[in-house]
Order: C-alpha cells, then sequence, then structure tokens
C-alpha cells in the first residue's frame, strides 16, 4: 500500500510491504533502514542508516507536529485510502459554501462585531480573540453571510471550539 | 539585611528573587494567583499565600491585599520583580507609607522616568544625548525647515496627532522638504484634523544597546556595562547579549557615563537600566530608563560574575554595594535566549497548553531561569514567556555555538516554542558577524522562517512511523478486549487497579 507524506514544502512517498520482521517502508523500491523507538509522552528515537534522532512527535486534527533536531515541521500522513475518502469529502463539502470558524487557540472573545444574519466583505473582522496579551482578528475568509453565533464577549474558549458558522455569497 | 521579603511577582522572576533569598538566608514569601497556585515559584518559596484570581488585575496587580500580607507575614521589604507593579509608583509609595522598604529606585525616579516628555527634558539639561528635534509641535513651515536643516537630514515628519504610521513622512533632503510637509500635513489633517507635525532625526541602521547601572545609598553609583537587544519582534526582545560586537572601550565609557549620568540625574538608587539607541555612524541617543531589574539581566550578571538581586537586596537594606568602580572588562560572553510559548511560523500566534514532557538543556555554561516543569500548563492569562535559557563561553562565538547546542538539546512537547526560531538567527551569517540591526528580523525573514529540506524526510517518517506504532497498540487492544472471556467488570476492575498504582 502506498503512503504520502505531506510537509508545507516537500512531499514523500513510500510503499508499505510486509516482510518476515513485519511491516517495513520501501522507496523507489529499495527496503529503507529506518526504525523507531516509543519514549513515551509523545518522544520518538528515530533511527535512519545508523544515525539517531530525538524527535517529538504530536498529533493534531488534521497532521502531526513534528520537532526534530531544533527544527519544526507540520507533517500530513495519508494512505490510499484515507486519500480517496478525504478527496470524496472535499468534493462534496465544497459545494454547499458553508463553513465553520473554530479557534484557533484558546482564548478569550473580546469582540463579536458581526451578529448572524449580517453580511460581511471578505477580510473583514469576524471576531476578536485575545490570549496572552496579544490580539488575533479572525477574518472573513470570502463575502459571507453569517449563519450562527456561538460565542459572545468575554467568553473562553479552547482549541478549536465552534465560533461561528458562516456562507459563502455566490456572485 | 532583611530577615523576610516578599516577592509581588509570578514565574521565572520570582522563582530568580526567592533563589537569591535562599543563598542570602533571607525568608522569601510568594503570592500566587488562583491559576498559578501549582507553578514552580509557588513551592520553591519560604512562604506562599493565596492572592484569589485569574487575571492580573485580580491577582498580581492587587496591592492592598499584596501590602494586607506583606504585614501579616512580617515580611520586611517587597522585590516586585518585572511587568505588573515594578514600575508603579504610587505602590512603591504605598510600600514605604506601610513601613516597608521597597526594593527598587525611589517613587520620584520611577515618577520622572516614566513621563518620556519629562524623562528627555532631564535629559537634555543634563548632557545627555537624546534623539534631536523639535520639543512643540509645529505648524510655521519656515520654521520646520530650518529645524530640518539644523538637525541635519535624513530625518522624520510626524504628525503631532499622529499614530499607525499616518501623517510620517521619511526625508532624505532639503529639496524633498516641502513636498513631504505637504503630504504629512494632508494625512494628518484628513485622519486627525490637526496638521502640526514634529521633526526628528531619522536614526539610521538602529541598534537597541542599554546599560546596567548600579546605585547605593553611599553616594556610588555605577555601570556594569552593556547589553546588545537589537533582535526584536513587535518592539519586544528576543535574544540578548553581552558584550555588544558594536562597542569599543572608548564608546563604552562614553556610554557608561552618559548612563551614569542618566541615573545621577534622576536620583536614581538600585538597579536600573539605561537604553541608547545607536545610528549606523555610532552616535548614540538616550530613549528611556527602564526603572527596574530587566528581564535579560542574566547576561550582565554572567560576563560581571555579580548577582544583581543580592547588590539590590543590599541596596534596599542600605549596605553598600559589592562595586564601587565601573569594571573595565568583562569575563568572556553571554547571550539570552527568550523562549516564549508561541509558534513564530504562524505570526508569533500564543501557544497555549500543557507541557507534556520537558527535558530542559543543560551542560557546559549553560543557566536556565525557568518558570516551568513539566505538567505546567501556560495559561492565556500572562506573559507568554516561560523560560530564559543563558549560554556563557570564553568568546563570542564559543557562547553562539553553546547557545545553538543548548537550543538544540532542549526538549519541549505539548505546547510550540520560539526555539527553532533562535537557532535560526543564531546561525544567521550576518547575526554571527555582530552585522545587524533592530529591523535584523523584518529584513531577514525569507531566511529565518518557512520549511527546509534539512531533516524533513526524516520529520516525514518519524509521523509515519509514529502513526504505525499507535495503530499496532490499538489493535492489540482491539485483539485483547475481543478474545478474551472475562467481563466487562473485570477489566473495570483492573483499569481501578491500574489508576491506584
Amino acid at each position: 500500500m502506498k503512503i504520502f507524506a505531506e510537509t508545507e514544502k516537500f512531499k514523500f512517498e513510500y510503499t508499505l510491504v510486509e516482510t518476515e520482521e513485519g511491516l517495513r517502508l520501501k522507496k523507489g523500491g529499495q527496503l529503507l533502514d529506518v526504525h523507531i523507538r516509543d519514549l513515551g509522552e509523545g518522544r520518538y528515537c528515530l533511527i535512519k542508516d545508523n544515525m539517531p534522532y530525538i524527535v517529538n512527535v504530536h498529533r493534531t486534527n488534521e497532521h502531526y507536529n513534528v520537532r526534530i533536531a531544533g527544527s519544526h515541521f507540520q507533517v500530513m500522513v495519508e494512505d490510499e485510502r484515507t486519500r480517496r475518502v478525504k478527496e470524496l469529502v472535499r468534493a462534496s463539502a465544497g459545494a454547499r459554501g458553508e463553513k465553520t470558524i473554530k479557534a484557533p487557540i484558546p482564548g478569550l472573545i473580546v469582540k463579536t462585531p458581526v451578529q448572524a444574519g449580517d453580511t460581511v466583505r471578505e477580510g473583514e473582522p469576524l471576531i476578536i480573540l485575545e490570549a496572552m496579551k496579544m490580539e488575533n482578528i479572525i477574518k472573513a475568509p470570502f463575502e459571507c453571510r453569517v449563519v450562527a453565533l456561538s460565542v459572545k464577549e468575554g467568553d473562553t474558549v479552547e482549541q478549536n471550539k465552534v465560533m461561528m458558522k458562516i456562507k459563502g455569497i455566490e456572485d | 539585611m532583611f530577615k523576610k521579603i516578599l516577592i509581588a511577582n509570578r514565574g521565572e522572576i520570582a522563582l530568580r528573587v526567592i533563589r537569591t533569598c535562599a543563598e542570602m538566608g533571607i525568608k522569601s514569601v510568594a503570592v500566587y494567583s488562583d491559576v498559578d497556585a501549582n507553578s514552580p515559584f509557588v513551592y520553591s518559596a519560604y512562604e506562599a499565600w493565596p492572592l484569589g484570581g485569574k487575571t492580573s488585575r485580580e491577582s498580581y496587580l492587587r496591592w492592598e491585599k499584596i501590602l494586607d500580607i506583606a504585614k501579616k507575614s512580617g515580611a520586611e521589604a517587597i522585590h516586585p520583580g518585572y511587568g505588573f507593579l515594578s514600575e508603579n509608583a504610587d505602590f512603591a509609595e504605598a510600600v514605604e507609607k506601610a513601613g516597608l522598604v521597597f526594593i527598587g529606585p525611589p517613587a520620584s525616579a520611577i515618577r520622572l522616568m516614566g513621563n518620556k516628555t519629562a524623562a528627555r527634558e532631564l535629559m537634555i539639561r543634563n548632557k545627555v544625548p537624546t534623539v534631536p528635534g523639535t520639543e512643540n509641535a509645529i505648524t510655521d513651515r519656515q520654521l520646520a525647515r530650518k529645524v530640518a536643516r539644523d538637525i541635519g537630514y535624513p530625518i522624520l515628519i510626524k504628525a503631532a496627532a499622529g499614530g499607525g504610521g499616518k501623517g510620517m513622512r521619511l526625508v532624505e533632503s532639503d529639496d524633498l522638504f516641502e513636498e513631504s510637509l505637504d503630504g504629512a500635513a494632508r494625512e494628518a489633517m484628513a485622519a486627525f484634523n490637526d496638521d502640526s507635525v514634529y521633526i526628528e532625526k531619522f536614526v539610521e541602521e538602529p541598534r537597541h544597546i542599554e546599560f546596567q547601572i548600579l546605585a547605593d545609598n553611599h553616594g556610588n553609583i555605577i555601570h556594569l556595562g552593556e547589553r546588545e537587544c537589537s533582535i526584536q519582534r513587535r518592539h519586544q526582545k528576543v535574544l540578548e547579549e553581552a558584550p555588544s560586537s558594536l562597542l569599543d572601550e572608548d564608546m563604552r565609557a562614553r556610554m557608561g557615563e552618559a548612563a551614569i549620568q542618566a541615573a545621577r540625574a534622576c536620583n536614581y538608587r538600585n538597579a536600573g537600566t539605561i537604553e541608547f539607541l545607536v545610528d549606523k555612524h555610532r552616535n548614540f541617543y538616550f530613549l528611556e530608563m527602564n526603572t527596574r531589574l530587566q528581564v535579560e539581566h542574566p547576561v550582565t550578571e554572567l560576563v560581571n560574575g555579580l548577582d544583581l538581586v543580592e547588590e539590590q537586596l543590599k541596596i534596599a537594606a542600605g549596605e553598600a554595594m559589592s562595586l564601587t568602580e565601573s569594571p573595565k572588562h568583562f569575563f568572556g560572553h553571554a547571550f539570552e535566549c527568550r523562549i516564549y510559548a508561541e509558534d513564530p511560523e504562524n505570526n508569533w500566534a500564543p501557544s497555549p497548553g500543557v507541557i507534556e514532557f520537558l527535558n530542559p538543556a543543560d551542560g557546559p555554561g549553560i543557566r536556565e531561569d525557568s518558570g516551568v516543569t513539566q505538567g505546567s500548563e501556560i495559561s492565556l492569562y500572562y506573559d507568554p514567556m516561560i523560560s530564559k535559557l543563558c549560554a556563557w563561553g570564553r568568546d563570542r562565538q564559543q557562547a553562539g555555538r553553546r547557545m545553538i547546542r543548548a537550543l538544540q538539546e532542549y526538549q519541549i512537547s505539548g505546547i510550540k516554542t520560539s526555539i527553532p526560531f533562535l537557532i535560526r538567527v543564531l546561525e544567521h551569517p550576518d547575526f554571527q558577524n555582530g552585522d545587524f540591526t533592530t529591523q535584523f528580523i523584518e529584513k531577514e525573514k525569507d531566511w529565518l522562517f518557512g520549511e527546509r529540506k534539512e531533516f524533513a524526510e526524516e520529520a516525514a517518517l518519524a509521523a509515519i512511523l509514529a502513526e504505525m506504532e499507535e495503530k499496532k497498540k490499538v489493535k492489540l487492544v482491539a485483539a485483547n478486549g475481543a478474545g478474551s472471556p472475562s467481563s466487562q467488570w473485570k477489566t473495570i476492575r483492573r483499569k481501578e487497579q491500574l489508576r491506584s498504582q
């Protein structure tokens, strides 16, 4: 089975094969000399071609946050099957033009400049979220109508909490 | 010397003060908000008293309550740390009025240096160089042009009522003055309904260099050399060092003398910092005075072999400080990296959360002042700085190599930090050559941010293999569950036993 890993700028493709020692990864027909040991708490020791790396792997909803040798990467992992399923989901969701606005970070709602029913132009502020003395303005990704607003000023929100539903306005 | 003091602060700086107290045999009293109840500084102190509350206003800014705890606990003095109440003249006064000692400057000095205009006027009177410019707003065009010529180009025209860059013009030469003034005045009129402007010298390729000073009640005022703080994001320092690669002995002596002059002018006592801007022609100008212990004070300690908190305590207790003359030489070189819970790659977005794993750096030449531990929750309520990591070396090169090594070694998971960004800064060739200004991060952003090919494939493989490990575990659990004839009750019982172990 094919496995794809994508960072922000780079794409890698491997094949998962069954061997006598269990599942192994192949790249371009060559078996890779790579192993991993779980150290607990999201820490792993990766050994590739006899070179060890301490790696932190942290799973979020969509991807893995990986820290290795002082560098940070966001890695998306998919196999053939999940990739196909995702493509189908994406195709059907895109048609409706509805989007939920989730909290990108935990924070305090400082201001909600728009209300349900309002029409908002692209780039206009939807919600102002504050965390650690910093204001984050969440802007409309496209021209839209606010379908539902589920937070109010003074609320504390967790990360990924759905704060608002918007629907794109077609020309 | 005091027998007991209260620390009106939190996090790493509270712990920093507690440590010196412990070394000097002084009992420390910590005060803490509800959010900080499990913080290392709380259980490191000799006594810990709850303030309640979550936000700063509900906790560390409640000075009546803090004074009340000071009295009840029998503390003789209050150390304010930095931030919160440290530069609040009213608080300093209230502490003294309550019969306690404020470990910092007199309220009058805080008040004077806290007023930018008054501080600037005081510096001009005392011959401390300030950025040349008009004291008052100008509406007369002829006068404006004359002032610009006297100051010397390049200059900045700034709308008196301005802000956010509106009504601001950089003017390179005299023949461009008229049209720039018209433009600035028009913009200012439209935005603020006021077309008066200030004219100020434009500081070319500025560097931010500050001097640590100490003054006691026995007439001693000294400086402990400079700190280079030009590496800033959003006007906040992220990496500091001592000494600065820009200064030679002559310039250090002149700036140090100006810093002492500034401190003398406001009748300063205790530890303070004079911030200067230095332009590309090596002219230096007074920017402001910080009337407290600075975040970045450890680099000064490392190259001077002094404990600044100990000096603060001695001065506040009326003793003479350890040195009576400004040192002429420093021991090697030191860097400080501020580790923030934030994501530099995502416009410095805060990254609160729980520190799931922590194994900080160690080894030769490394000092860490941290406020957190494994399991700590980084809340939304306070500053995102969680730790200060310092490296000392015999020269700038060795200190820099150690700093990079320590940052690579530092393991923290659960939150994002500024560590990967700091490594990039330290690896940058211009930074290594000492060739940078306060614009460094903005100017070099393509180099400092974004993914690099190095380690990308190892990261990809780690994610794939970690996922495979997880799936293997899930399968094992599922297989055990399905194949086992034992009842649900047994499983629950077993889990309970595991939990109580």
